[in-house]
């Protein structure tokens, strides 16, 4: 046993190039995805979207609070917003057609603003003249009812704050992109689906030369099925850990504090591709190119209706036909990891793993039964 | 014309496999146009929420809080009990969770301290309610500032709420302001047809790239020009199919929406323009590859990866201006700048023409880059083994 597993682990790890392309893949990836949203504030978020253009046209400047909003857009004006107080209306109506710039504030008794779509432009700043609105209502009561506390309440007001922190059930803090690294790594463990389906070309004899040849040894099935799998495992198994390793450590993205669980799920993550792709290759007779290409429906398509692509995804599946996130392998890895990451619940964790666990058995007996008995024409 | 004619019998062959991927990648666009649709990929209106507040505190700041928010979302009540709310988070039954904690008045208002709040990762709706608690709560501390007592200026707050600024919009889109459901269809087709054609080709490729092939085509009197154009010529028609299919399969789910657009021309010129790109890129993919195994590492790191940075999932808006810089040396981010100019705008001045036609020139140009690296390759290749 010892020797056919030292033997097929060799054999697998001198393929050079695939073993690079099965690790580079899923850790070029996560950090694409780190540069195009990963790490929040860095990469998406206020501090570098780009600068959002207004035109200013002073329509009525006698009224008090238009002089108030007319300071307010002055001071407002900075790094975010770039505000244009030299156009006619006629002129900035075509800027704004143009898209040259975002939108139009008209300053006057009741501030007003001019958009062309919907859009985050115009959301931002929809956004500045309602807070202006609310801050100036605000100012206004003070103003009335008590004028002497003026001075601390616009300290207050000059200083606001954020108030609130996204945080797990259990307490710790979260990123708010995490759950586009779980839906990676989950199908990062489904792409041991391809290993799996490459592995099974070599226990069939019709397939290839070395099928022929392991299908001619005395050696029970069974043994030569558990020796690939396990090996296989092995191998997807630490090429999931370094891709962890890479996104908490280089790309510095937490994946929650409880390592052993995380293990845990990275394994039968493992197993489940590995056993998908050994199942999937021994029960059907296609050409490699063929079953490559169901492999990739089989990991991606998945993958797909866990979030991978669009992260909204599985929340309008679990409101719609909740099964399919049941059943799905990538679906229950990515809930296996919210339990672990944000909901802190041990108990449906422990479900999610069972089902994992039932899948890869199920997969593991199709695998074996595909390949056992199997008998080949004498030609 | 004997290559051309090689290459169709090859395809033929591989036939079954082509279909495949058009079912694998017309089916993930056909499902996220239906499950997902424009409005829901990203929203920029606030929409109404199932929220829960938890109130460890009880207080008037608190009670406030909660009153407000249920202004604008549906509070839904559930016992402060954590594998409950464990349950409900994970059945989607409630979205976002704000803890308020014991002492809160004094932890926020004094203390600087947060509110820790859990959310449902996906869709963009929760970043509203942060917003509305930011607005509440820092407005409770300027009116508390102001001399208001707590439960006043909370209630103040909540009677201020109501009132929505006064935006006009003028639909510039011509579809209510609003980006259309076919422009969120060609938003993400350099997805699909890079998709389709790396895979599809690169094993009609791999057949061809056979040492001995490739040796038996090397000594035959064709040159090596005319043996690429045969190559190209076969390229083009499978390019030229996917994309009929592509356009087709918009045409479709969209009927009479797309083919009554007036810019429905600019939206073929565009995808067909990304067409020729997809082919120079599997030219290329399909260069460096050897064996079977390969394709489909290569193929999805290059796929899923440029649709990540140049917009084709998350629209370009969304994305920060650092990813935006490095797409700019992409092809597809030129295709998604073009889609936005025409999905944003019911008619095209001259200056976005002009923007329109440089988007297309530059995506050519990315072609023709691909493909000379391609063919520099092949021959240095061809006279390394020769």
């Amino acid at each position: 046993m010892f020797f056919l597993f030292k033997y097929r682990f060799l054999q697998t790890i001198r393929e050079v190039s695939v073993m690079f392309w099965a690790l580079a893949f899923p850790v070029i990836l996560g950090t694409l995805f780190y540069f195009s949203f990963g790490s929040g504030i860095e990469s998406t978020g206020e501090e570098t979207w780009d600068t959002v253009k207004a035109a200013v046209i002073e329509e009525d400047d006698s009224s008090e609070n238009a002089e108030a909003f007319h300071t307010f857009l002055k001071e407002a004006s900075g790094k975010l917003l770039k505000l244009r107080w030299d156009a006619t209306e006629a002129e900035a109506l075509e800027m704004l057609d143009d898209g040259k710039i975002t939108g139009i504030y008209y300053v006057k008794d009741t501030p007003s603003l001019t958009v062309g779509k919907n859009g985050l432009g115009e959301s931002i700043l929809t956004g500045i003249l309602d807070s202006y609105n609310q801050n100036f209502a605000l100012i206004q009561e003070i103003a009335s009812t008590h004028p002497e506390q003026l001075p601390q309440a616009f300290e207050a007001l000059n200083d606001y704050r954020q108030t609130t922190r996204e945080e797990t059930l259990g307490g710790q803090t979260l990123d708010p992109n995490v759950q586009y690294f779980f839906a990676l790594i989950a199908y990062a463990c489904l792409s041991g689906a391809f290993l799996g389906v490459r592995a099974s070309f070599d226990t069939q004899a019709d397939l290839s030369p070395l099928g022929a040849r392991r299908s001619v040894t005395p050696t029970h099935k069974l043994k030569l099925v558990i020796t690939d799998m396990t090996v296989l495992v092995l191998i997807h198994f630490i090429n999931i850990l370094i891709l962890n390793v890479y996104i908490s450590q280089v790309l510095g993205i937490s994946l929650g504090d409880d390592l052993p669980s995380l293990i845990l799920v990275d394994f039968m993550g493992s197993v489940i591709g590995v056993c998908m792709g050994l199942a999937f290759g021994s029960i059907s007779k296609m050409s490699l190119s063929m079953k490559m290409g169901l492999s990739v429906a089989l990991t991606l398509v998945p993958g797909f209706l866990a979030g991978l692509m669009f992260g909204n995804m599985k929340n309008l599946i679990e409101l719609h036909c909740p099964v399919i996130n049941r059943l799905n392998p990538a679906a229950v890895l990515s809930d296996a990891f919210y339990c672990l990451g944000i909901y802190n619940d041990m108990e449906r964790f422990t479900r999610c793993l069972l089902i994992l666990g039932a899948m890869s058995i199920l997969l593991f007996i199709t695998a074996f039964l595909g390949v056992r008995r199997e008998s080949y024409d004498s030609i | 014309m004997i290559v051309f004619k090689g290459f169709l019998t090859i395809t033929k062959r591989n036939l079954h496999m082509v279909f495949l991927y058009i079912v694998i990648f017309l089916t993930i666009s056909i499902a996220t146009q239906k499950l997902l649709g424009p409005q829901n990929s990203v929203s920029f209106k606030p929409e109404s929420l199932n929220i829960t507040v938890i109130d460890r505190d009880g207080g008037e700041l608190a009670k406030g809080l909660a009153s407000y928010l249920a202004s604008y979302h549906t509070i839904k009540d559930i016992p402060d009990d954590k594998s409950i709310l464990q349950d409900r988070l994970f059945y989607r039954e409630v979205y976002y969770i704000a803890t308020i904690p014991e002492n809160f008045e004094e932890k926020c208002l004094k203390n600087k301290e947060t509110l820790p709040v859990t959310k449902i990762p996906g869709g963009s709706s929760g970043f509203y309610v942060d917003q509305q608690i930011d607005t509440f709560l820092n407005g409770v501390r300027i009116l508390n500032a102001g001399g208001f007592s707590v439960k006043d200026a909370a209630a103040q707050i909540i009677k201020n709420a109501g009132e929505i600024p006064d935006v006009t919009l003028i639909d510039k889109t011509g579809h209510g302001g609003d980006i259309p459901g076919h422009a969120f269809m060609y938003q993400y087709m350099p997805y699909i047809i890079i998709s389709i054609l790396c895979y599809t080709l690169s094993y009609i490729m791999l057949e061809f790239n056979r040492p001995d092939v490739k040796k038996r085509m090397q000594c035959s009197a064709l040159s090596a020009r005319t043996l690429n154009l045969q190559l190209f010529l076969g390229y083009a028609v499978i390019g030229l199919v996917i994309w009929f299919i592509c356009a087709l399969m918009a045409a479709i789910v969209y009927g009479k929406e797309l083919l009554t657009d007036p810019h429905l021309p600019y939206y073929l010129i565009n995808s067909f323009v990304l067409t020729i790109v997809a082919l120079a890129i599997s030219f290329f993919v399909s260069s460096f590859l050897k064996s079977d195994e390969l394709v489909s590492a290569v193929v999805n790191v290059l796929t899923l990866g440029m649709s990540f940075l140049c917009g084709v999932f998350v629209s370009l808006e969304i994305l920060g201006k650092g990813v935006r810089t490095v797409a700019h040396f992409l092809p597809v981010y030129w295709y998604e700048v073009n889609n936005n100019l025409i999905a944003g705008n019911r008619t095209l001045s001259s200056s976005q023409m002009t923007e329109l036609c440089q988007g297309l020139i530059i995506q050519l140009l990315f072609a023709a880059a691909l493909l000379g690296t391609a063919l520099v390759f092949r021959r240095n290749q061809a006279q390394s083994e020769g």
